[in-house]
């Protein structure tokens, strides 16, 4: 690769409360997304179906993002929990605007993440 | 036998064989074949070599019958001597032979202590100072050294074992160097032909004068190639009941390794005329997977001792073994990529059909470019009545084979589900439904976002846009004045159950187009720090002049364009599609002269109706 790679995507997950928090920073793309989706599906069934997504510092997100995201909803979902996004910004913001897959997301208590 | 011995003064016994007698003769030697014996009167050897020069030198009068064993020198210099494996020979300056150990008298038949050394032993008096010989069928090194008086001596050793050391090593090294290279060449190739001249090639140039592999039949036709040495491998196919039973053998796997046959029996194949007579033959079956992956014949112009030596069969053992692998992973390869082509065929972008009052144009470049297919996709299909045509374009998310299978499923549908659905607002319910349904639970969700939109012409040269929205990036109309963005709406497909769908109309003046992208376009990183993406604001720059292009060379320029503006090679799927009334646009209206229509929308051409 010529030029400057993207930023690399961190992960960091912390569990409480009965919900697995997890903390997304740099960028989503079709390069990082497979290991966002490992991260998630290696969360043990005990820790329960709810997540907490942060995404206030996710600096990039593309459609493939987008599916992992829609995804680790569809795995909640399946599991009788939901998944919320905090601190909806920026690129993601703008795909869910453009994709209406907002309404997948409930909005978190004090913060409004839901794009029609 | 024994060591003679006359280095020492003291030793009395030295000269003491019975049947011994030189005459000088003015220091020549007159003499026969015949050994000659050193008359060993004076044991001194100063005095002896003295004495040489002006000695009495003679004929033998008569040769003894057989020479006598000449006793052991029993001194220590003696003992030591003979005990020492390298042979040790003094020679003074009449040619006389005055010392000889054990080891000397082993390895150099014919030299006698008090004899003239003979002839091609006297020749190494000059010459290179540590000369090889064969002598007696083994190889020596003899080297020189001048002692004082005229005096020389050598040192002899037996490096035969050596040799014959060097020699099988040279020879496992050379055939190590052919098998790497045999593996390197043979890897090259994933071509079942490519495969098979490769080893034939080799096969001749290292193992016989002549090869040839013949392939597993299909239908009764085996191909074969062959190659004679310093020749181009040529080919052919024969009929496989026409060749011998070795070989059908060998390549039913009846048979295994290599074995020798009869060189007449494949005079008659078609390969036998250009390959010359031979006068030896073997066949080696070359392993596969499961099954052989070929037969090789080698063959040989002239006999050697016996059939058994047609073959170096340790090195065409391993030879076999690798030539067997790669025809069959050539083979293997070439069925793969048969079936790969077949279904990337059918999962290639298609061409675009013509359709009466209105152009298309279209781009695409997958992201992984060694598969050509992706998860953007696009159609066009004249609707079964004419007059009208369907198009669509996407993006399911995910990327490589995964995504491809998804897009192949989701384009079917489409082009299935238009003959009953000419709503694009309902066609994309309906896609949402099918998609959800078919959808594994287990496996990465398949959805996609696009547009969908029908085009009839118009009476006045233009054509009528109806557009759905599946949560997909808004398309661009390029207008006589400025680029103009259509906001839709809508969500992407196939992601949730009852999803929203919205359409939009959008009527193109003649010369006017309507460009549907994907977000491999805008998002296509590069500029000055190389993670600046595209943008639609300068994607809408570079086409303020797209009314006056035609439909395909809009959509390679956009293509062209984010390939260029991409700072490295790795991208996301990109595809644009173009759809364009035909004909000249009239002259700008003289107010919109100079104003950039971008992201405005003119309510009298666009009336976004909310589907249900």
């Amino acid at each position: 690769m010529s030029g400057r790679s993207e930023q690399p995507l961190r992960i960091e997950l912390t569990t409480g409360d009965g919900c697995v928090r997890v903390v997304l920073r740099g960028e989503l793309s079709h390069h990082s997304a497979p290991a966002l989706e490992r991260r998630v599906r290696s969360i043990p069934e005990t820790d329960g179906p709810d997540l907490e997504l942060d995404v206030s510092d996710l600096t990039f997100c593309d459609s493939a993002g987008l599916a992992t995201i829609i995804g680790v909803q569809r795995r909640a979902a399946r599991r009788g929990g939901s998944v919320v996004l905090r601190g909806v910004q920026g690129a993601l913001q703008r795909v869910l605007e453009t994709t209406g897959a907002g309404v997948l997301f409930p909005a978190h208590p004090g913060q409004d993440s839901r794009m029609a | 036998m024994g060591l003679r011995h006359e280095m020492h003064p003291d030793a009395e016994s030295v000269i003491s064989g019975g049947a011994s007698e030189v005459r000088r003769d003015g220091g020549r030697i007159r003499t026969g074949r015949a050994p000659l014996v050193i008359s060993s009167k004076d044991a001194d050897i100063g005095r002896a070599g003295a004495d040489l020069g002006g000695g009495v030198v003679d004929a033998p009068s008569a040769v003894p019958s057989a020479p006598a064993a000449p006793e052991r020198d029993r001194s220590l210099a003696g003992r030591l001597l003979d005990g020492s494996a390298t042979g040790m020979l003094a020679r003074d300056p009449g040619g006389i032979v005055r010392s000889a150990n054990e080891a000397a008298l082993r390895m150099l038949p014919g030299v006698r202590v008090g004899e003239l050394l003979p002839p091609e032993l006297a020749a190494l008096a000059a010459g290179p100072r540590d000369p090889e010989l064969t002598l007696g069928g083994r190889r020596l090194t003899a080297r020189r050294q001048e002692l004082a008086d005229g005096w020389l001596a050598w040192h002899v050793t037996d490096v035969t074992d050596a040799h014959q050391r060097l020699d099988t090593l040279l020879a496992e090294r050379a055939r190590s160097r052919f098998l790497a290279a045999a593996s390197r060449r043979l890897g090259l190739s994933l071509h079942p032909g490519r495969t098979a001249k490769a080893v034939v090639e080799l096969a001749s140039e290292r193992l016989a004068d002549g090869a040839v592999v013949v392939l597993p039949g299909r239908a009764g036709e085996s191909e074969w190639f062959a190659c004679a040495r310093e020749a181009r491998p040529w080919t052919g196919s024969a009929d496989l009941a026409a060749m011998p039973q070795e070989l059908r053998d060998a390549l039913a796997g009846a048979a295994t390794g290599s074995r020798p046959m009869l060189a007449e029996d494949l005079a008659g194949q078609p390969w036998a005329a250009r390959l010359g007579s031979a006068a030896a033959a073997a066949i080696v079956t070359l392993p596969g997977n499961g099954h052989p992956a070929g037969a090789l014949v080698l063959l040989r112009r002239e006999v050697d001792e016996v059939m058994a030596d047609v073959v170096d069969t340790a090195l065409t053992e391993e030879f076999s073994q690798r030539a067997g692998l790669a025809l069959a992973a050539a083979a293997l390869y070439a069925a793969q990529a048969g079936t790969a082509a077949v279904l990337k065929r059918s999962l290639q972008q298609p061409e675009l059909p013509e359709v009466r009052g209105m152009t298309f144009g279209a781009a695409y470049r997958p992201a992984e470019e060694g598969l050509l297919i992706g998860g953007d996709f696009y159609d066009v299909h004249v609707d079964p009545a004419g007059g009208s045509a369907t198009f669509v374009l996407g993006d399911v998310c995910g990327k490589g084979v995964h995504a491809a299978v998804s897009t192949g499923r989701l384009r079917h549908s489409v082009q299935a589900l238009r003959r009953v659905e000419r709503d694009p607002v309902a066609l994309l319910r309906l896609l949402n439904d099918t998609m959800l349904d078919g959808s594994d639970p287990d496996a990465a969700p398949a959805f996609a976002t696009m547009v969908l939109g029908s085009a009839t012409p118009r009476d006045d040269g233009g054509v009528r846009l109806q557009l759905a929205g599946g949560g997909h990036l808004p398309p661009l109309v390029l207008r006589r004045d400025g680029v103009e963005e259509i906001e839709i709406g809508g969500m992407l497909v196939g992601a949730v159950p009852a999803a929203r769908f919205e359409a939009c109309t959008v009527d193109l003046a003649p010369g006017e187009s309507c460009v549907l992208y994907t977000d491999g376009v805008v998002e296509a990183r590069g500029g000055t720090d190389g993670l600046e993406v595209l943008g639609e604001e300068r994607l809408a720059q570079l086409l303020v002049d797209g009314h006056l292009m035609p439909a395909q060379a809009i959509a390679e320029r956009i293509e062209q364009h984010a390939v260029r503006w991409l700072s490295s090679g790795a991208h996301d799927d990109i595809a644009v599609l173009v759809v364009r009334a035909p004909g000249v646009p009239t002259a700008p209206d003289p107010v919109a002269v100079g104003r950039h229509l971008h992201s405005v929308r003119t309510p009298d051409d666009v009336a976004p109706e909310v589907g249900p």
